[in-house]
């Protein structure tokens, strides 16, 4: 059965202003029509712009929505929308049940109080009672992990705990509708996991999740679905893992200023680093996607440039397939590297790629690499199209101390021979 | 604030499984009077809880941050009080004798007239600090004022207790209409925050209204009987006596000091409209917030 429809949204549009004298007189107009009860202008005004424009959803309970887009796609507008804050300007919205927002953490906090005084503020703008707040108290304060601190005043406070006690604030409403805006990125590592933690076991308790980042670690640990918002419409909508390596991918794109899609992508990539750029050693600056082999026996070197999307620091694990043309898998070959990156900072790879035994054809060569934990960071189906031309089979033909093997593989995995790969980070930067 | 918005076919904001359903559409709210007013009653219900926590919030973080703490709330009307009594005793002012002595009569109109001005400024103050919040969070939008009523009471209640003795320093005894000066008290504060309040919109879109609300005080506390006995003829008389202030200052010194009201019939007209004026303010306030919180954030 379908859970019922906690968050409608039907056609949504909201406009800003650019100008702020303009902003303010639009204001006293906007504040006269409320007066006189004439309906928003639903056209631009002179310097106006559409922030939102005909935006619709629907969100069920225990669904968890992840809104992507850039830096004034609109993200944080809609959440606004959705918790009432200012009204749409065409469209309806529809919430039901208890809203409760983690847009701004802290709400109320006054530096001179105590931290347990601030609790108690802070819990009552959210909307608790002061029974509430006393019964979930202990709860907070173990969330927060700041128990010596709760009778000192706020301001000393790190930010981080200041952050961590708003947020265990936010999280003790225990509201239907959970609104959140890029507070996950505050706090150190342990807290962003303890946060997403509290984010699933909202969801699983049938809370309807609403999160805004252009961060995609946020989200893709949590999000079932994504909107892609770009220049106030939905470019996308989808699940996350789609709409996340579509957004990827533009991202990519718009920091390598290509139009065309440059890699054909593994739907499983979380993307936290980007493949921009495959150059063949020696051919520094050209993007290869196809490489020719000439001599089986020197194999293939190639220089992998990234972005890295967020902060990586950390024993990866490449794997690189050889694969036919169609699906059939001839050589898989597997090594671990440490990638240490920064957020929005390139880095390069370069691997050598020991080839089999090939006949003969066109190959291509699928590349992943992976967390220790599992997560894929990126995937790339078509890393490079290796092209083996007659001459080189027949040279190693000649040349082979074994019997050239290459069987019909009817099936993909058995049968591949391991495929000898090393690799090592180039000193050389995009 | 959560049950509140408003649906084209006025229908929405209903409970529906255990859940309350909130529609956000572009339709003004004043369409829908019958549940504004329903969401108003149900708002300020819920904001009590939340005023109350606010408000202690400032007074204690007002305080705890000074030396002198609570003495801050009489040193104010202290120091003006010290200050008018040396102005006329040097007779540099000249003033026309009053009914009570002069220090008492100066003493309880400053008193009083802080009281005015405090609720006045109040609204605009409240919306400035919570900025933020407003940008924010959605909340009973009428615990920021709510708060700021709660604020200018506990001034008030801190002034009584310093005034009744000092009045009686002056040799000005109270009598039985003292039981009704928290109701004097309580006009001029509704006075102050009613006119506060209706300005509250446009002094958060403009800056000017904020600046220019204490030079109209200051001007509005000359031509009231605050320092000033009420003059007895000419021009000045007649601006005295058509000020809406005057009513609420000598009334509430008046029960203050001993005495009945001179003048009831105007003290209950002015009371009677600063109470309709502020309900007239509270749904304004409500109905612009949604345009406010849009211009402050963008």
């Amino acid at each position: 059965m379908a859970e019922e429809v906690l968050i409608h949204v039907e056609g949504v549009s909201k406009k800003f202003c650019r100008d702020l004298k303009a902003s303010l007189r639009y204001g006293m107009a906007d504040l006269a029509g409320e007066l006189i009860g004439r309906p928003r202008t639903d056209h631009l005004r002179k310097s106006e712009f559409w922030a939102v424009q005909d935006v619709s959803f629907t969100l069920r309970r225990g669904e968890c929505l992840g809104l992507l887009g850039h830096n004034g796609a609109g993200k944080t507008t809609i959440l606004r929308m959705l918790n009432g804050l200012i009204k749409p300007d065409k469209g309806r919205v529809e919430m039901r049940g208890r809203v409760g927002a983690l847009i701004a953490l802290g709400a109320g906090f006054d530096p001179i109080l105590s931290g347990r005084e601030n609790v108690y503020v802070n819990a009552s703008v959210l909307g608790l009672t002061s029974r509430e707040i006393d019964r979930r108290f202990d709860e907070i304060v173990d969330f927060a992990d700041i128990k010596d601190f709760i009778d000192m005043p706020l301001q000393s406070y790190s930010s981080g705990m200041a952050a961590r006690l708003g947020f265990a604030v936010a999280c003790a409403v225990e509201p239907d509708i959970l609104l959140v805006d890029e507070v996950l990125a505050v706090g150190d590592h342990s807290f962003r996991l303890k946060a997403q933690r509290a984010l699933r076991e909202a969801l699983e308790r049938g809370t309807t999740v609403v999160i805004v980042s252009h961060n995609l670690h946020d989200i893709s640990g949590t999000a079932t679905r994504c909107i892609w918002m770009d220049h106030g419409t939905i470019r996308m909508d989808g699940d996350t893992s789609t709409v996340s390596s579509e957004y990827l991918h533009a991202q990519t794109q718009v920091a390598s200023g290509t139009k065309a899609a440059l890699f054909e992508y593994s739907p499983n990539r979380r993307g936290h680093v980007v493949l921009t750029r495959v150059e063949q050693v020696g051919h520094p600056g050209t993007h290869v996607r196809q490489v020719q082999v000439d001599d089986l026996a020197k194999g293939i070197d190639l220089e992998l440039h990234y972005t890295a999307m967020n902060d990586v620091h950390d024993e990866v694990v490449h794997a690189i397939n050889l694969v036919t043309r169609g699906t059939m898998y001839i050589a898989r070959g597997a090594i671990s590297s440490r990638i240490d990156a920064r957020a929005n900072e390139p880095f390069t790879l370069r691997v050598h790629v020991d080839l089999p035994d090939l006949l003969p054809g066109r190959y291509r060569l699928e590349h992943f690499t992976w967390m220790p934990g599992g997560d894929m960071l990126e995937g790339v189906l078509d890393l490079v199209e290796v092209e083996v031309v007659p001459q080189a089979s027949l040279q190693r033909l000649r040349t082979a101390h074994t019997p050239f093997f290459l069987e019909k593989m009817t099936d993909n995995a058995k049968g591949s021979v391991p495929l000898r790969i090393s690799m090592a980070n180039s000193t050389q930067t995009a | 604030m959560k049950d509140g918005g408003t649906d084209r076919e006025g229908k929405a904001a209903r409970t529906v499984l255990a859940h309350r359903v909130t529609v956000y559409s572009p339709e003004a709210l004043i369409l829908s009077p019958r549940r504004m007013v329903r969401d108003m009653v149900a708002d300020l219900r819920a904001a009590q809880g939340l005023a109350r926590r606010l408000s202690a919030r400032d007074i204690k973080s007002q305080y705890r941050g000074s030396l002198l703490g609570y003495l801050w709330a009489f040193i104010t009307p202290l120091v003006s009080t010290a200050m008018w009594i040396f102005l006329s005793g040097t007779g540099i002012v000249k003033i026309s004798t009053t009914d009570i002595p002069y220090p008492a009569y100066v003493f309880t109109g400053t008193m009083l007239w802080q009281l005015f001005t405090e609720a006045l400024t109040s609204p605009l103050t409240q919306l400035g600090a919570g900025r933020s919040m407003l940008a924010k969070l959605n909340f009973p939008r009428e615990a920021l004022v709510l708060s700021g009523l709660y604020k200018v009471l506990f001034s008030a209640a801190v002034k009584l207790v310093i005034l009744v003795p000092a009045i009686m320093f002056f040799g000005v005894f109270p009598d039985l209409h003292l039981l009704l000066f928290p109701l004097g008290a309580l006009a001029l504060i509704l006075a102050g925050l009613s006119v506060g309040l209706v300005l509250a919109p446009v002094g958060m879109l403009y800056k000017d209204v904020g600046r220019t609300l204490p030079i109209v005080a200051q001007f509005l506390m000359y031509i009231s009987p605050v320092v000033f006995a009420m003059p007895t003829e000419g021009f000045t008389a007649r601006l005295f006596a058509a000020n809406p202030m005057s009513p609420l200052v000598l009334t509430a010194r008046a029960w203050l000091t001993g005495s009945a009201s001179p003048m009831p019939g105007a003290w209950a007209v002015v009371f009677l409209s600063s109470i309709a004026l502020l309900l007239l303010g509270w749904v304004l306030y409500r109905i612009t917030m949604p345009v406010l919180v849009e211009r402050m954030s963008s």
